[in-house]
């Protein structure tokens, strides 16, 4: 993947198409799940996409992943623009307090992604509902700590705890897989 | 700055970005903690980006990549880095067509098309409608402010008029008022006229009739005789051909005339008569 990033930097049109065939299941499923509209979730890609073109350059494999390069992209832009919509974020926000829906994973995930995928799935699904929708909350809506503790009636320090419990959850997922 | 508070606006930063007395708080203890606090970092990123892979993978519909692969073959070796995309994602906001730099936007479902293009229909035919009726609402309004603007007029009018004819009455009813019977000379056979004097309000009126428009700089001018002397009484232009009545400013001249007269006379009148003689009185 790091190698593909390079070739975008380099402006290789047919390494755009192998990188988006790779890549888009995960971009346009995290889209989908922060903006819950498909024809949007669509547009915003197209934007993501383009981002990714002209930022490859910008890539440092020495910071994060490939995997975090996109996702960190592609959640930025869904969060603007569940932040202009307020429509989208009504729609979203009518789920608020319901953990997403986490799927176990399938006999066929073999490859990297998918492995890890697993180990996320498992991570969350080993932590308490609370902990869950706090960090989705987080996650895929934008909303703030103050935010998440007014939403769920719940102090603000007991949210920072949930979510940094969360997430070191997650560190601990993935560094087993290294 | 103790490693909670770090960790917390490490994923503060990660999840939502930081105030700039926070940031500038967080980048100093990154720098102080080095290559330690790089590689906490980065695992902190990996961790919350990986809640992405929590979504359910999803295929977008394959003219997404399409149109992303011929976009880059016709325009995309823009402007590369944050600049570009900037000035790609404005030009976004600025079509209603296309997507950034030009790719097309999201096809829309058939139905939502055959939605669209009801609601659309509908809105024009609307549109039209109202449309249609303010045109006629604007002619209903023209046509009331004419006929409005006529009735003013002619009240306007018929006020002047009144007033006139309640100064007439005056005049003719006064006691202490002379009339003056004027006929047409042989310039003139079939004009006649009648002046009402009314030494109470100093007030004189006279009336024309049949005396013809004149030429520009020229006007017709009353003389009082007196004693075989004319004296200039009032200059006067009819406009409505034949008839004219004229309200005299000065009474002065026709007290104790013998007789009246009107000649032709340049413009704007003179001290003595010069011109045909068209009217002529005797006090009756």
């Amino acid at each position: 993947m790091e190698a593909l990033i390079a070739r975008l930097a380099a402006r290789d049109t047919r390494a755009f198409a192998s990188f988006y065939d790779r890549t888009v299941g995960f971009v346009f499923g995290l889209l989908l799940r922060i903006l819950g509209d498909r024809d949007v979730a669509e547009e915003v890609a197209q934007e993501v996409y383009l981002q990714l073109w002209r930022t490859a350059g910008t890539f440092d494999a020495g910071r994060s992943s490939p995997l975090a390069w996109i996702a960190t992209i592609a959640r930025s832009r869904a969060i603007d623009r569940l932040r202009a919509d307020a429509s989208l974020r009504n729609a979203v926000h009518a789920l608020a307090g319901q953990p997403g829906r986490v799927e176990p994973p399938t006999p066929e995930e073999e490859t990297s992604l998918r492995e890890r995928r697993a180990r996320v799935l498992e991570a969350l699904r080993s932590l308490p509902a609370e902990h869950r929708v706090a960090i989705e909350l987080a996650f895929f809506e934008g909303l703030s700590h103050s935010e998440i503790a007014r939403k769920t009636a719940t102090p603000l320090g007991t949210v920072k705890t949930r979510i940094r419990a969360a997430i070191a959850r997650l560190e601990q997922a993935l560094d087993s897989l290294r | 700055m103790e490693n909670d508070r770090f960790e917390e606006l490490s994923w503060s930063f990660l999840l939502w970005g930081l105030s700039d007395p926070e940031q500038a708080e967080w980048e100093a203890e990154l720098e102080r903690r080095g290559e330690a606090g790089r590689v906490e970092l980065a695992r902190m990123r990996e961790a919350v980006a990986s809640l992405a892979l929590a979504a359910p993978p999803a295929q977008a519909r394959s003219g997404l990549r399409e149109r992303l692969l011929a976009w880059l073959e016709t325009a995309g070796e823009g402007v590369a880095g944050p600049a570009g995309f900037a000035a790609d994602a404005a030009r976004l906001r600025r079509s209603s067509t296309t997507g950034p730099a030009g790719v097309p936007r999201v096809p829309r479902r058939p139905w939502e098309w055959i939605a669209a293009a009801a609601i659309a229909a509908g809105l024009a035919g609307l549109l039209a409608v109202w449309n249609v009726g303010l045109r006629d609402e604007l002619k209903n309004v023209r046509a009331q402010l004419a006929e409005a603007e006529r009735r003013l007029a002619t009240a306007d009018s018929a006020r002047v008029e009144l007033e006139a004819a309640r100064r007439d009455l005056e005049a003719l009813g006064s006691p202490a008022a002379s009339v003056h019977t004027l006929v047409g000379t042989a310039e003139r056979p079939a004009a006649r006229a009648r002046v009402f004097v009314d030494p109470a309000t100093r007030r004189a009126i006279l009336f024309v009739y049949d005396l013809p428009v004149l030429p520009p700089q020229t006007v017709y001018e009353l003389w009082a005789i007196k004693g075989g002397k004319p004296v200039a009484a009032g200059t006067f232009s009819p406009t409505d051909p034949g008839r004219a009545r004229v309200e005299l400013e000065d009474v002065a001249p026709l007290q104790g005339a013998d007789a009246l007269a009107v000649t032709v006379e340049p413009a704007p009148g003179g001290t003595a008569p010069t011109g045909k003689l068209v009217l002529s009185s005797a006090r009756s």
